[in-house]
């Protein structure tokens, strides 16, 4: 049996949803018709110069601190020279030399504990156009054209497709917490090429393949994983593992090497002349980062979640926030059942789970209700069903399923079970205090289970005087 | 003297109305003796009749009121076509108006066409154009000097009063010299480049051409000033211009050296001379250690740019298109044929200095000289007021005498590019004639935002010697 080794590393590239482009004022909106949010500065035409969007530079900068990277003080562009259509300028204005974040990390949960991966550098560039192919032509949309994109790089740090998943998973999350791309992979907001190598443990050589096309977790899983087997086995074979860049056939299951380019290409970088180098603006060093998934799984932690569970509830910042603030009036066992079971039975996808039918305060009200035993389990089961699926307000359900009976009504009904239970009475008068719960039972069944038993235990001891 | 202010009073006299005003130029321009336009604005009456109701109702508003101006073939006038004198925009209309357009239209210019130039403003000669060389108006057998000769020409032959072109290492102050007006290159910043279609983005620069140096502040104070679209602009300075003549001024040595025609020599002595009986100035020689690097050092930095700049120009949005069966052939037959030998000539020695394992030896080196050559001059300014010398080493030459030689070309520049390395202010300014009656022009350059001292000095000058 042969040994290997298995270097990972990935490319993310996150869009930015900022409200206009990245270098000029044209709004950023990917469901208008093709072709309607353009100027001439993103379709490069003659005499136009790049201004910078503050707002990216910015997200720029909050997504490096919350990778934990070092910033610069200074910022600049530079230029990445190479031909294709959906390339309008002929370059794209990247960084380069220099980036907003580098040497940042990403915490990673793993059981309950959070290991740290590096990341090597976070990129503020600019997007291109969208091609899009139609019977053998190819018609361009710039609508995407310019808008803001992050280039994040780590290291070839991971030897198993199954931990970069969950790297790929949490930093997706920050990004998400940090409100700075809705990280949609499917739109491509949050696209992932991976390059591996695999080799005999101790060779030093280095074949690294490069695979595009990832638009889902698990075809990043299993294009490595199809990867790994493949390079494993032309290793055994003595077959060369060539140096190139493969795509993943979704349907076929495997990667194939991309048509061969005659050259390397060579990106003649250079700064981008048309933008002057540029200060790190303070406020965007000091402004308070929203809390990230991290914070919210070690508190859970602490509140007696376990490690499963508070990532079940962290994969919904919206969520995370909700829970967190029920767990301040409510123990985690309490409330668990209801979030976990209840609620989330009736949600399909949690990581876009942005609202709940109720707010949080009627949700308190609810759960205040359970406890003093005004809403028996299986009703309040019933209103979390009708809420979820109707979108009702959980306290109008409240209302309608749970009529709570006043106090002078239920005085009245005690007094008349009193006077129908004589014997019983006397009972309890003589000393069997434990026969109250009958009297309680008459009277739940005559108010007919609408009314809170505790109270109803209370009048019936200070009607007959006991304690 | 003012020109402007002498149209803008007749208006005011009633002795004209901007229509009729711009008749006699029109015409001129029409008849392009010197082929100085490419394309002639044929809304211009028409813009003009708009002008004329306003004299009616009295409403004289606008420092260049009812003044015909033309502009250099790459800046963009709105619904006018630029081509930048290429094949590949032969048929490119403008979708906007360049800031310093929008900025002389508020103050009532009147756009009279858009002139000639060499191909993307690469040249010394204005004969790379594709729409033809441009004539010297002393001596139709000579170049006009470019890149922007024909806004020289236009407003040397009375096309227009005034013109904008642009300066990348000398296509302003070069054919104004060669034309016998005034052209300035302002500090790098001080004007925007927004519209001006780049050539060499860091030494790009809009400058104005006029007759008479009063007319030249006049649409300097209207084109300067910060533009929120060009992030390399700035906010010119509110600097009071207080002159204790004489001023100190320093010569180049290399003025005098033997790559300078005589009889410029001879013109330089002459006029130094005289301002010093004057007591305009006085005058001492200075040396530069880094001038005979400055040639080398701008066609690496401007090269590396263009490359860069023009590589849009790929047949898939805009412009002429060649081929098409695959991707590469579009983009090969598109290039190859749409630019011209000089363009590609630039394009390729661009991509050249930027390739990886070159960069470091040609780019960086490139760009650590021009913080050099910066700094040799502000050390000669800690001793002078203003540097002086010669615009060009040669008179206009004939065209194609150095067409086959692009070495021997670009040796024009070498008094002008080592300003638009240091991004510094510079004026071309006319002073006399050769025996055979060829323009020869002299140019001051200042620290940055001198440009207010070089109107000063020369309105004395100009009336010293009845110049423009
Ligand atoms: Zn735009």
């Amino acid at each position: 049996m042969s040994e290997f080794d298995v270097k990972i590393g990935v490319e993310i590239h996150v869009q930015l949803k900022t409200k206009s482009k990245m270098f000029c004022s044209c709004k950023v909106d990917l469901k208008s018709e093709p072709n309607r949010n353009i100027c001439p500065i993103c379709t490069g035409q003659p005499g136009t110069l790049p201004t910078p969007n503050e707002k990216a530079v910015e997200y720029a900068v909050i997504v490096s601190r919350a990778l934990n990277s070092k910033i610069p003080d200074f910022l600049y562009f530079s230029r990445k020279n190479y031909f294709y259509p959906d390339l309008p300028k002929g370059y794209q204005i990247t960084q380069y030399g220099i980036s907003t974040g580098y040497n940042g990390s990403v915490p990673v949960i793993k059981d309950k504990e959070v290991i740290y991966f590096p990341i090597e550098r976070v990129n503020l560039e600019e997007e291109t156009a969208k091609s899009i192919y139609v019977d053998g032509k190819v018609f361009l949309d710039y609508n995407r054209c310019g808008i803001p994109l992050l280039e994040i790089v780590t290291p070839p740090v991971f030897d198993f497709p199954d931990i970069l998943i969950s790297f790929l998973k949490s930093l997706r999350r920050t990004l998400i917490y940090l409100g700075v791309s809705d990280c949609n992979m499917e739109e491509g907001e949050f696209r992932v090429d991976t390059n591996i190598s695999v080799n005999l443990k101790g060779a030093t050589l280095d074949s690294r393949v490069e695979i595009k096309n990832l638009n889902s977790f698990s075809a990043i899983k299993e294009s490595l994983e199809y990867e790994i087997r493949r390079q494993k086995e032309a290793i055994l074979n003595n077959a060369v593992v060539t140096r190139e860049t493969r795509l993943w056939d979704e349907v076929k299951k495997e990667t194939r090497a991309m048509r061969k380019k005659e050259f390397v290409e060579d990106y003649r970088y250079f700064p981008e002349p048309d933008l002057p180098p540029f200060e790190v603006k303070k406020e965007w060093l000091t402004k308070e980062l929203p809390l990230l998934p991290d914070y919210y799984f070690r508190e859970l932690i602490k509140k007696g979640a376990d490690s499963k569970e508070a990532e079940i509830i962290i994969s919904s910042p919206f969520l995370a926030d909700f829970t967190l603030k029920v767990l301040e009036k409510f123990s985690f066992q309490k409330v668990k059942g209801w979030i976990l079971t209840e609620i989330l039975q009736y949600v399909d996808d949690l990581e876009s789970l942005r609202e709940l039918p109720f707010s949080f305060t009627d949700f308190i009200l609810f759960l205040e209700n359970l406890e003093k035993g005004l809403i028996p389990r299986h009703i309040g089961q019933e209103i979390i069903r009708i809420s979820m699926t109707e979108k009702v307000n959980i306290s109008d359900l409240i209302k309608d399923k749970v009529e709570i009976k006043s106090a002078s009504e239920v005085d009245k009904v005690v007094e008349e079970v009193i006077r129908e239970n004589a014997s019983v009475v006397e009972k309890i008068r003589a000393g069997k205090v434990s026969a109250i719960s009958f009297l309680i039972g008459q009277t739940m069944s005559k108010l007919k289970g609408k009314a809170n038993p505790k109270e109803v235990k209370e009048i019936i001891e200070k009607k007959l005087n006991i304690k | 003297m003012s020109w402007v202010k002498k149209i803008i009073s007749s208006y005011k006299e009633g002795e004209k109305l901007p229509s009729e005003a711009l008749v006699d130029f029109f015409k001129r321009a029409k008849e392009n003796k010197f082929n100085s336009f490419i394309t002639l604005n044929d809304r211009v009456f028409d813009e003009a009749e708009i002008l004329d109701r306003k004299v009616k109702e009295g409403k004289i508003e606008g420092k260049l009121f009812g003044i015909p101006v033309s502009v250099k073939d790459n800046i963009l006038v709105k619904n006018l076509r630029v081509t930048c004198a290429s094949k590949i925009l032969e048929n490119y209309i403008a979708p906007y108006d360049a800031t310093v357009i929008e900025r002389i239209k508020k103050e009532g210019a009147l756009i009279i066409g858009k002139t000639n130039l060499d191909e993307f403003a690469m040249g010394s000669s204005n004969e790379y154009s594709y729409f033809g060389p441009a004539y010297n108006p002393y001596d139709t057998e000579r170049v006009p000097g470019g890149s922007s000769g024909g806004s020289a020409i236009s407003v040397a032959n009375s096309e227009a009063v005034l013109s904008l072109g642009s300066d990348t290492g000398g296509s302003v102050r070069l054919p104004a010299s060669f034309c016998n007006v005034y052209g300035l290159k302002p500090t790098y910043g001080a004007v925007s480049r927004y519209g001006l279609i780049a050539f060499a983005s860091s030494l790009d620069q809009i400058g104005p051409f006029s007759k008479y140096i009063e007319d030249l502040e006049i649409i300097f104070d209207v084109i300067k000033g910060k533009d929120e679209r060009d992030n390399t602009s700035v906010k010119y300075p509110d600097l009071k211009v207080e002159i204790k003549y004489p001023l100190k001024i320093g010569v180049l040595k290399d003025s005098f050296s033997d790559k300078v025609e005589d009889e410029i020599k001879e013109k330089l002595d002459e006029f130094i001379l005289v301002l010093e009986k004057e007591g305009i100035a006085k005058f001492s020689e200075f040396e530069m250690e880094s001038f005979e690097y400055a040639i080398a050092v701008y066609y690496i930095v401007a090269c590396a740019e263009a490359s860069s700049n023009l590589a849009r120009y790929d047949g898939v949005r805009y412009g002429f298109k060649k081929g098409g069966e695959s991707l590469l052939s579009m983009y090969e037959e598109t290039r190859t044929l749409g630019f011209g030998e000089e363009v590609k000539r630039r394009i390729l020695t661009g991509t050249f200095v930027l390739k990886s394992g070159y960069y470091e030896e040609y780019y960086l080196k490139a760009q650590k000289a021009r913080t050099k050559i910066l700094k040799e001059f502000m050390k000669n300014f800690e001793k002078f007021d203003l540097l002086l010398s010669p615009v060009s080493p040669t008179l206009p030459f004939k065209i194609g005498e150095k067409i086959n030689d692009p070495v021997t070309m670009y040796l024009s520049d070498i008094f002008t590019v080592p300003v638009n390395l240091a991004g510094l202010p510079a004026i071309a300014f006319p002073y006399s004639f050769s025996k055979n009656n060829l323009p020869i022009g002299f140019q001051f350059i200042g620290k940055f935002f001198d440009e207010y001292l070089f109107f000063s000095i020369l309105k004395k000058i100009e009336n010293l010697f009845n110049l423009g």
